[in-house]
């Protein structure tokens, strides 16, 4: 395989977010800013490579039968390290993405990169679609985070972009107005971006 | 039989080793955290006591000594600067209007108010929530409480008088008996 195809499929053909929707639940809560979002795709790849190349590297150690739990308790180990380094390091971030840290251990994305590639493929193509699927779940959240958080707060990054005459639609901070712009987003990727790569 | 040990025992394998690398990431991020919350707690007692740099926290059974007929009090901090002490923080916890308010209240070593500051209230937003928007009703506890301890009235000019929020008075009485315990705790047990 090719690692060109491999990025591919995670940013675009297979991203992870937009084509796959896998891993909902902290996508909708956590895009509410940009620092956010981007402080939530760290982790995720960090979570998401770390697990891929440890996964694929015991591989042929471990019995199919408890593959699963031990996946899980792989991916919980590196899920807790990221939630410890970001307590002791990033302590305002930590707050901020609150219960979504832990959280990550059963985002399905996660699992479904280690069962479907990670234990079929070397540890090197294993990294690189860590990456590439950690890659497309970042371009997606923070293309959300950036325009929830221009039209909801009116500020990008926490900037402040329009003065203070702005009025900002709260709806965009709130889970239902990130439904509405998760939705519009997947239907410009599809007619656009996908479908050109596809055909 | 045989397989099913052996899974077993993969299985421990794996989560001992990985039991064994999260203590060792907990060995270099625990101290990093425990240090930070340190700070963090002494924050608020910072507001009151500027020139504090650390603190001594009691244990429940000294609280409950020290706090036997003031039942408010749920914390006791005893403030330290450069190794000397120079009050008490103490968080008090009393029924507001809505809910409970919850207060840190600073008593430096005479028995004089060094300060309060309200850290948790839900109470109605515009009247009982001057408690913390208005900065004048906190500022009115300031040297107060020579006498053992305060009364809210008027703009709470006079000896040991504190602030009296118009239109709040649960708000203010609530506040007040927090204060009044933690001095009356300060008086009976804590002075020497």
């Amino acid at each position: 395989m090719k690692i060109s195809t491999i990025f591919k499929n995670g940013i675009i053909k297979e991203n992870p977010v937009l084509v796959q929707m896998i891993g909902m639940c902290s996508v909708l809560a956590i895009t509410n800013t940009v620092e956010n979002s981007l402080g939530m795709s760290a982790a995720v790849i960090a979570v998401l490579l770390l697990s891929n190349i440890v996964i694929s590297t015991i591989r042929k150690f471990i019995p199919s039968k408890i593959r699963i739990p031990i996946f899980i308790v792989v991916i919980a180990t590196f899920v807790t390290m990221v939630q410890m380094f970001m307590n002791a390091y990033a302590q305002s971030l930590y707050q901020s993405l609150g219960i979504f840290i832990p959280l990550i251990v059963v985002n399905c994305l996660i699992l479904a990169r280690a069962e479907s590639f990670a234990s079929k493929n070397g540890v090197f193509l294993s990294a690189m679609d860590g990456l590439a699927m950690g890659l497309g779940y970042t371009v997606a959240v923070v293309a959300l985070g950036a325009v929830r958080e221009i039209l909801g707060s009116g500020s990008f990054l926490g900037m402040n972009l329009f003065g203070e005459n702005f009025q900002a639609a709260a709806v965009f901070v709130s889970p239902a107005g990130a439904f509405i712009l998760l939705g519009i987003l997947i239907g410009i990727f599809n007619v656009t971006i996908k479908n050109k790569a596809t055909n | 039989m045989n397989e099913t040990i052996k899974l077993g025992v993969v299985l421990l394998l794996v989560t001992a080793i990985a039991g064994g690398i999260l203590a060792g990431v907990n060995s270099v991020t625990g101290p990093v955290i425990a240090e930070r919350e340190k700070m963090e707690s002494l924050s608020a007692v910072l507001e009151i006591f500027p020139e504090a740099n650390d603190s001594v926290e009691y244990d429940e059974a000294q609280v409950a000594e020290v706090a036997a007929s003031n039942t408010s009090i749920i914390e006791i901090k005893e403030v330290l600067s450069d190794g000397e002490s120079i009050g008490y923080a103490m968080t008090v916890v009393t029924g507001g209007y809505a809910g409970d308010i919850r207060t840190l209240v600073g008593v430096d070593s005479d028995g004089v108010l060094a300060g309060i500051k309200v850290l948790v209230m839900s109470e109605t937003a515009g009247l009982g929530s001057r408690i913390v928007d208005d900065p004048a009703f906190a500022e009115s506890f300031q040297g107060k409480g020579a006498g053992g301890s305060v009364t809210p009235s008027g703009a709470g000019a006079g000896d040991d008088e504190v602030m009296m929020l118009s239109g709040a008075t649960v708000s203010t009485n609530a506040v007040v008996k927090g204060v009044n315990e933690a001095l009356d705790a300060f008086a009976s047990n804590l002075s020497n």
